[in-house]
């Protein structure tokens, strides 16, 4: 009998398949077909229908795994707000559907007035019977958004945001609390927009994070909270030169010689401490397991305790490995699983994809062949094992292929003089190699870039190996001199 | 606009072919001393000639997967072949000055139009003058042209004298060409080749190969596992009547694991019998002395026959992928692509092309799927997912990264039921071992170390307590 090796405990259902922006960098957009506006269609009608609720029931069904034991249900795809309304109309029967949901989140580019968001926090708060928590971030590139690169209008999502929290201060929640976050992509473009030019950089910052002050004023409710900076990530650089890595490094040191008020988070230069935090996080999780990458590497290679060593590469491995397909499911109206969404609209493609030798197409071709999208109510017992042990196998065991790939990469990088020549030093090497492993965690990433789950690019150590990676790793020395001992965390 | 990452690409690829293959083989300096050092790691050169064959074998990749590998708009003719070859001989003997002694030529059938002697003839006239300016360096390192082939060539006796014309003229310059004979044997033909083969048959073919260098490579599959004993007992019996000077032992061949998704529960349990019946078969041969076969098996002479798939553990390098992979260059001669393998070579992973100009000349390198690429050729066998906790991964010859592919999607995830037949084999071969003390005998004979025995031994167990083993890999 089927056996998922992980019970299935969270959805990401796929509300929406298109968007009223057309971003650069949007990887949907990018694998957009002529099949978006029909499966936008089927899935409103899902979600008027309740056919929607009743095959991700029967899904879960086929899994051998109870609604009953859903938590958490995420809105992905393109633009959420767009359906939103019809989940709103019928948020009873989802509450019943699945009786132990108590988290959401989802994201919006804000660009619609926020009733349709009002609305829907409204009617779950009234169906609700328990605590639940709602995160809701607006996608949000501050004045630069103004530009050709996303088509966004600022100040239209400003006014959205700023109305929504209006509107809630005039409202009373009983059970959802409520989480807003603003959070933007420094792409490679914004970075050449902003001309390495050290007071546009400044007032590119300080403009966002003044927003946020005002919003945070404004509200009034005590359900509300606002994350209090825009958390500005860095564009996945997988495909980097040394050229560009240089840009991108130059942009973060001039970030680092703002005067910042020793970075604390509500200041401006947040992009690179926000980058930093990814870091930082592994580097707290490497500090509760060692204080020292030797040990951590040591342990590894330590064949004679073979569970310790097990425990170690599994512990490692879920955190350099999204969550796809282990413990939670992507699904769509149909019950169509999905491992990322952003091949959402490949996932109906009737035509065969034309291989024209670029990776990307071959990678889409294979997709088409290989279950990477599948409806479990038509696959048998063996197909389903095996996709969801491919998942389970990969977010358990990676790390050690993933880390000593990034290794072997970055010498031969080193070689030919394309990453910093610091790292002739191999112990930077090795110690840096583990917060790669970490930092890009995307199997979509990997897999559209090199054709593999696993495939680590040279373009990505490029990015961080020409300066930015020490950037971050300084400037975490300064937030928290500590972790550098973290003598706390150790053997906790 | 100048494409930066493209040109970053292009230099890494070229410096990865300079340290791995250009630089480590290079014949001689600019003053023309030579500096062919042999001692260094043999790297050599795999060409995909043409997917094209004059059989339908079931099993085989190119009959199930040949449109997607060797895509059709994408084939060309025999001209365009050889002179991609001219160019890329050319490239590497006079502008990289690189003695690469070993090329291995692949897939299809190269002889049912004689493409194969232009092929020959493109060699000889690239090296003929290498060889008679420096002959020495043809006698300090074997120059090897290795052929897999179904030998249906030799049914047209012009054939066999235009090969046996070329042996001899590559011979004269110190090329020697090896035949790897591609059959299963007379007991295991139901799922390779199509047409009948007889017993008359195969006894033209052993006539033929007994004159020459040869090698065999049967493939022991699903598909013909339940023959394989009979199969086994007819090489040996082929072996003693065209081959009676060379010794008896290597009477079995190097059978290979088609390691694809066919291998059942059932399928692995007569995998295991016919393991069980070719060691009792082996023992016969040393009528049944434990420290003959223990020396066999782990420390064989340098003249005598190695049991490969009797080995107990891996016999490749530790740092090593079992297959060629690792080993060679594999370059397409559509289009002077560099790929993986010619398993896996998909356009997606393409890692990059030799570029012509119109006068035929390589010019340049261009890189594709590099990241993937040196990938490849780095990884470690035992750090793969799932292997790098699987308690057999340091005795495991692992699986084939094409097979991988086609099976789930993804090169790196094995196949579970490789595993379970390549976790079978290896507790099998241990347990049968130990139950013969075979290990005793070896270590008190000095053919294996104390750490090489107390490993055994805790390898035993751990596959015993089923720890690690069990959890990824079930039978099922």
């Amino acid at each position: 009998m089927l056996q998922l090796k992980e019970s299935i405990k969270g959805l990401s259902i796929i509300t929406s398949c298109v968007c009223n922006l057309d971003c650069k960098y949007c990887q949907i957009a990018m694998n957009k077909t002529p099949m978006a506006d029909i499966l936008q269609k089927n899935t409103i009608d899902a979600l008027k229908d309740g056919s929607f609720i009743k095959n991700i029931r029967s899904v879960l069904h086929r899994l051998h795994q109870s609604p009953g034991l859903i938590e958490q249900i995420d809105l992905w795809g393109q633009e959420p707000t767009l359906t939103l309304p019809y989940l709103t109309d019928h948020i009873d029967e989802w509450l019943t559907a699945f009786p132990n949901w108590h988290k959401t989140f989802f994201s919006s580019n804000g660009i619609a007035f926020g009733e349709s968001i009002l609305d829907f926090i409204l009617a779950l708060d009234v169906n609700l019977n328990r605590d639940f928590e709602l995160g809701i971030q607006f996608s949000y590139d501050g004045d630069i958004s103004n530009s050709a690169l996303r088509k966004a209008d600022s100040i239209a999502i400003e006014q959205t945001v700023y109305k929504l929290i209006l509107a809630l201060n005039e409202k009373t929640l009983s059970h959802v609390k409520l989480r807003l976050h603003l959070h933007g992509v420094t792409s490679l473009e914004v970075i050449k927009l902003l001309n390495n030019d050290t007071e546009q950089i400044f007032q590119y910052f300080d403009n966002a994070t003044a927003i946020i002050d005002i919003l945070a004023k404004l509200n009034r409710n005590k359900n509300v909270s606002i994350v209090n900076f825009v958390t500005f990530s860095f564009e996945n650089p997988l495909t980097t030169s040394s050229d560009d890595a240089l840009l991108i490094s130059n942009f973060y040191k001039k970030c680092l010689k703002i005067p910042t008020h020793n970075f604390t988070y509500n200041q401006t230069g947040q992009s690179i401490i926000n980058l930093a935090q990814l870091i930082e996080k592994f580097q707290t999780e490497l500090g509760r397991i060692s204080c020292n990458y030797k040990e951590i590497l040591s342990t590894i290679a330590n064949e004679s305790d073979w569970v310790a060593r097990t425990q170690l590469i599994n512990r490692l491995s879920e955190q350099s490995f999204c969550a796809t397909m282990v413990g939670e499911l992507k699904i769509m109206y149909d019950g169509t699983c999905i491992f990322c969404q952003n091949i959402l609209h490949k996932s109906h493609e009737t035509e065969p994809i034309k291989n024209d030798g670029t990776i990307r197409t071959g990678v889409f071709q294979s997709f088409q062949e290989h279950n990477i999208y599948f409806n479990p109510l038509n696959e048998s017992d063996e197909t389903l094992e095996k996709i969801f042990n491919k998942f389970y196998h990969g977010k358990r065991t990676n790390f050690v292929f993933m880390y000593s790939n990034i290794v072997n990469l970055m010498l031969r990088l080193v070689q030919v003089r394309q990453i910093d020549s610091s790292y002739q030093n191999l112990e930077k090497i090795l110690e840096h190699a583990l917060y790669l492993t970490i930092i890009n965690s995307c199997p979509y990433n990997h897999y559209i870039e090199t054709g593999s789950l696993y495939g680590k690019t040279v373009g990505m150590i490029r990015a961080y190996c020409n300066g930015l990676l020490d950037d971050c790793l300084n400037i975490l020395a300064l937030i928290h001199p500590k972790i550098e001992n973290c003598e706390d965390n150790c053997h906790d | 606009m100048i494409d930066y990452m493209q040109l970053d690409d292009d230099e890494l690829l070229d410096a990865f072919l300079e340290s791995s293959l250009f630089t480590r083989d290079r014949y001689f300096t600019t003053n023309h001393t030579p500096t062919f050092q042999p001692e260094k790691k043999e790297i050599g050169i795999e060409l995909i000639v043409r997917p094209e064959c004059n059989q339908q074998c079931e099993y085989c990749y190119i009959y199930k997967h040949g449109k997607e590998l060797y895509p059709l708009e994408e084939r060309v003719n025999n001209v365009t072949i050889i002179k991609n070859l001219n160019a890329l001989l050319h490239y590497v003997f006079y502008e990289k000055q690189s003695f690469v002694t070993r090329w291995e030529l692949f897939a299809g059938d190269m002889f049912f139009d004689n493409l194969i002697f232009d092929i020959f003839e493109t060699f000889y006239n690239q090296l003929k003058p290498i060889y008679e300016t420096y002959p020495h360096l043809f006698n300090s390192k074997e120059f090897l042209i290795l052929i897999p082939c179904n030998c249906s060539f030799i049914a047209d006796n012009d054939k066999v004298n235009l090969y046996h014309e070329w042996y001899a003229k590559l011979k004269s310059i110190g090329i020697k060409v090896i035949l790897s004979y591609s059959s299963d044997g007379l007991y295991a033909t139901g799922s390779r080749e199509k047409k009948e083969l007889d017993q008359a048959w195969y006894d033209k073919v052993f006539t033929f190969l007994s004159k020459y260098d040869y090698a065999a490579h049967p493939m022991i599959s699903p598909e013909n596992i339940e023959n394989q004993k009979e199969n086994i007992m007819w090489w040996r019996e082929m072996w003693e009547k065209y081959f009676p000077n060379r010794s008896k032992a290597e009477f079995l061949p190097m059978f290979l694991e088609v390691r694809n998704d066919g291998w059942t529960f059932e399928k692995i349990q007569s995998f295991i019998s016919l393991l069980d019946f070719t060691i009792d078969k082996v023992l016969e041969f040393y009528d049944n002395d434990i420290n003959k076969f223990a020396q066999a098996i782990f420390k064989p002479k340098v003249s005598q026959y190695r049991y490969y798939a009797l080995m107990p553990y891996n016999f490749k390098e530790a740092s090593r992928y079992s297959c060629s992979i690792q080993q060679l260059l594999h370059v397409t001669l559509n289009n002077l692509s560099i790929v993986p393998c010619h398993r896996t070579s998909y356009p997606q992973f393409k890692i990059g092309q030799f570029m012509l100009n119109d006068d035929n000349v390589i010019c340049g390198i261009k890189a594709n799927n590099i990241s993937l690429g040196l990938t490849i050729f780095d990884f470690k066998a035992t750090s793969l997912p799932k292997c790098v906790t699987c308690v057999n991964s340091h005795y495991c010859m692992n699986g084939c990264l094409g097979s991988q592919y086609e099976t789930s999607g993804e090169l790196f995830e094995p196949i579970t039921r490789v595993c379970n037949l390549l976790g079978s084999k290896t507790f099998f071969l241990l347990q049968k071992y130990d139950a013969l003390k075979i290990f005793d005998t070896a270590l008190e004979n000095n053919y294996i170390s104390l750490n090489q025995y107390r490993d055994f031994k805790s390898q035993l167990e751990r596959m015993k307590n089923g720890n690690g083993f069990s959890e990824t890999n079930q039978i099922d």
